[in-house]
């Protein structure tokens, strides 16, 4: 299996989620909505991913305020596993 | 007794139900169909296969497909049958999908549960055996599809997605299909009549 990084976000609620989905839709961001993973346990069930280069953009949003998010990770899957890292 | 059927210009299912007629009247022989399109032509192979029957396809000047199925007897000596192993633990489910919306409630909610359905399938295994797309379902086959990724990627591995043929057409979106192949009811009910384990997600 090849190396794949993206970007996790999760939100306080299924409503969050879609109000965010479709802000980043119109940022022109690939998106993908995923049940949250289950290594990330205290939050709604949608979560979004995105792709590692984006994370840069995700937090310019963030903090301007035009995106409410709960937590960003960057997730990184290869042959040994997961790692799961905490951003925001 | 050799017979030739002129299917061209019908509608699908319509040259299959027509071959079908003619297979189960004859003992042995061959049953030549011809149609103008590759739906058809390979809906007939589809048919041959499903029923261990040895057939062939040619193409014609003008475009058109002769398929011939040969029925027993003769010169023809039926191939050994194919022991399928049995790996019980390891087939993936038959899942049907009527809709483009899983559940019924609200519009936006129903678009997003089901893409994260088709990806939660995209990443668990065994993968389903085959995925069946009717009626409105059909819109996640095609080339706009939020969840083309996630089925191409199941596509590959083998899982067979089918889309209605009469659905895309009603919709318009015969040409706009994306990822898998297009059937007809004999195949959707073949599939959901094989199965021991369906999944229906609307």
């Amino acid at each position: 299996m090849e190396k794949k990084e993206y970007g996790i976000l999760t939100f306080e609620g299924t409503q969050h989620a879609m109000k965010a989905e479709a802000y980043l839709i119109k940022k022109e961001i690939k998106t993908k909505t995923i049940p949250t993973p289950r290594d990330i346990t205290l939050s709604c069930g949608l979560a979004i991913r995105i792709g590692i280069e984006d994370i840069e953009k995700i937090k310019e949003f963030y903090d301007g305020g035009e995106l409410k998010l709960k937590n960003l990770y960057s997730l990184k899957e290869s042959t040994e596993g997961r790692l799961l890292k905490k951003i925001l | 007794m050799n017979k030739k059927i002129d299917a061209r210009g019908l509608a699908c299912p319509k040259p299959v139900i027509l071959t079908k007629k003619e297979i189960e009247n004859i003992k042995e022989g061959t049953i030549t169909t011809i149609v103008d399109n590759e739906i058809s032509r390979d809906n007939l192979s589809k048919f041959a296969k499903s029923l261990e029957l040895e057939f062939k396809v040619e193409e014609d000047m003008d475009g058109n497909f002769e398929v011939s199925i040969i029925k027993g007897g003769g010169d023809y000596s039926p191939s050994p049958k194919k022991v399928k192993p049995l790996e019980k633990s390891e087939e993936g489910p038959l899942i049907v999908i009527p809709s483009d919306l899983m559940g019924t409630g609200d519009f936006q909610l129903g678009k997003v549960l089901m893409k994260s359905f088709i990806y939660t399938v995209s990443e668990t295994k065994p993968y389903p055996k085959a995925i069946l797309f009717y009626n409105n379902g059909v819109k996640l086959t095609v080339k706009t599809s939020p969840v083309l990724e996630d089925l191409i990627l199941l596509d590959k591995a083998g899982v067979e997605i089918i889309s209605c043929g009469t659905c895309l057409d009603f919709y318009n979106l015969k040409d706009e299909l994306g990822v898998g192949e297009i059937s007809n009811m004999y195949t959707i009910y073949e599939k959901m009549k094989e199965s021991h384990n369906t999944i229906t997600i609307g």
